[in-house]
């Protein structure tokens, strides 16, 4: 199962983890992870501003951090990775869930 | 350039997990020789355990229903070859 842990969305957006497996099929066959892989490297080489970022992304494990200054770019372009993750995790809810960091 | 190359399996559970559907095998028979060549054989004594004719009875030697190879006569065994390409055993007897 991948977890996926969202604290703030839209201009408030902090952080992004993305932890696991998703575990629908062995490696090299699992359709769900390759999704979830090429929403997320897509995602992070779509971002113009790395040097505002801290920027993880390695076997089973993911983070988009904002240390900086969000432009409206990077904004749309989160708003992207997180509405694909969520289009995921709607259809297949058994190997991918989302969850939102509590404010405050 | 990008950033980050695409691996398209970064969250797939590891390499190699999957499972395997073989590791099953039947209880060894211990075939084979069990008197060696020279070697003293009583009437009776077990030879050689074989499945079908790697080595062909001789004299004062008979094949069982399962292929084993046992000495009709005590005395020495010898193996020879018979033919082209086949080898039988003998049980020599003793003087």
């Amino acid at each position: 199962m991948i977890i996926v842990k969202i604290d703030g969305e839209n201009k408030e957006f902090k952080s992004l983890i993305v932890r696991g497996h998703a575990g629908s099929d062995v490696h090299g066959q699992d359709l769900i992870c390759a999704g979830v892989s090429s929403v997320l490297t897509g995602g992070f080489n779509s971002i113009k501003e790395n040097q505002e970022f801290e920027m993880i992304l390695e076997n089973g494990y993911a983070l988009l951090k904002l240390k900086g200054k969000l432009t409206y770019h990077d904004e749309i372009v989160i708003e992207t990775i997180i509405t694909s993750l969520k289009t995921i995790a709607e259809s297949y809810p058994k190997n991918i869930k989302i969850e939102f960091m509590k404010k405050g | 350039m990008m950033n980050f190359r695409l691996d398209i399996q970064l969250f797939a559970s590891k390499k190699g997990v999957g499972s395997t559907k073989n590791g099953r095998d039947s209880e060894s028979k211990r075939l084979g020789a069990k008197k060696a060549d020279g070697q003293f054989a009583l009437a009776g004594n077990i030879i050689y355990r074989q499945r079908g004719t790697k080595i062909y009875p001789g004299l004062n030697t008979k094949r069982g229903g399962d292929d084993t190879i046992f000495a009709t006569k005590s005395g020495i065994v010898k193996y020879e070859r018979w033919g082209k390409n086949r080898t039988r055993v003998n049980v020599i007897e003793a003087k």
